[in-house]
């Protein structure tokens, strides 16, 4: 009995851990119950992120479930210099534009035209972005490019810093800066050419 | 009410999480599988290395592994 209720205490404490405090205790237990806690944390959000990526419920459950595994084999070689949230999405994304890059062997799905940098002024106000209604979101989103689209969901779904996204990306900050100036330029070029004269 | 206060990037992240819902058992299912799988081929790995190594080894040093399994039963 006290057996029982100690499981049941301690199993309540660690609903409570932080991601980093699970990951310290899976690696030294390797208990699979830490990493359920995990998986119930992040796959819905994996999921979600998948499916705006990648468009198709099915191809957005195979990436899931491969993501998943990924995490799990290599949770051991997250170092905890950035978030867990952060190395997650970066494996997310990451797994998401190898899919995209096959599937339409383009190798420049992300990121490529911004090495040219300089200091970046953005003229484009966040709150034009976020005020754009649902429907016209997701018709802008499927006609911007991938590189585009993505450090546009970065930074305004996943509500990434430059600094979080240019790790994920690979990138420095100006150049992620640059990318992002772009990509709301392309977002509201789109914008203005399907919605201006709408009503 | 909640609702009026999101923005639509945050309406769509919801909107496509909560899809989630219909591919949750089949997800979990997939990967539970998988890590049977590779707790499996673990449990072969850490169980019959060391046997080959040994016996590798005390080949290596013996002559072969035969004789060694020999001299086990004599025991």
């Amino acid at each position: 009995m006290l057996k029982f209720l100690f499981a049941l205490l301690s199993k309540s404490k660690t609903k409570t851990l932080s991601d980093e405090e699970i990951i310290a205790e899976y690696i030294r237990t390797q208990n699979n119950y830490y990493f359920e806690i995990l998986y119930n944390r992040y796959s819905s959000k994996i999921f979600g992120k998948c499916l705006t990526l990648l468009k198709d419920e099915y191809k957005a459950q195979d990436a899931t479930q491969d993501i998943m595994m990924k995490i799990l084999l290599n949770l051991s070689k997250f170092s905890g210099k950035s978030k867990f949230s952060t190395w997650v999405y970066s494996i997310t994304y990451n797994f998401c534009i190898d899919a995209i890059r096959k599937r339409k062997k383009d190798k420049s799905v992300l990121v490529d035209d911004i090495s040219i940098v300089a200091d970046v002024e953005d003229e484009i106000s966040d709150k034009f972005i976020l005020e754009v209604k649902l429907d016209q979101l997701k018709v802008i989103l499927d006609e911007i490019p991938m590189a585009d689209k993505t450090v546009l969901l970065m930074k305004y779904m996943d509500g990434m810093s430059i600094r979080d996204i240019s790790e994920v990306v690979g990138k420095s900050e100006s150049a992620i800066k640059m990318k992002i100036k772009r990509a709301k330029e392309k977002f509201v070029k789109t914008h203005d050419n399907h919605f201006k004269n709408a009503v | 009410m909640a609702e009026n206060t999101k923005n639509s990037f945050e309406l769509l992240k919801e909107e496509n999480e909560n899809k989630f819902d219909n591919h949750k058992k089949k997800i979990k299912e997939n990967i539970d599988g998988r890590r049977d799988i590779w707790s499996f081929f673990g449990e072969i790995i850490e169980l019959y290395i060391p046997k080959i190594f040994g016996a590798l080894l005390g080949g290596a040093m013996t002559g072969s592994s035969s004789d060694n399994k020999i001299l086990d039963d004599d025991k």
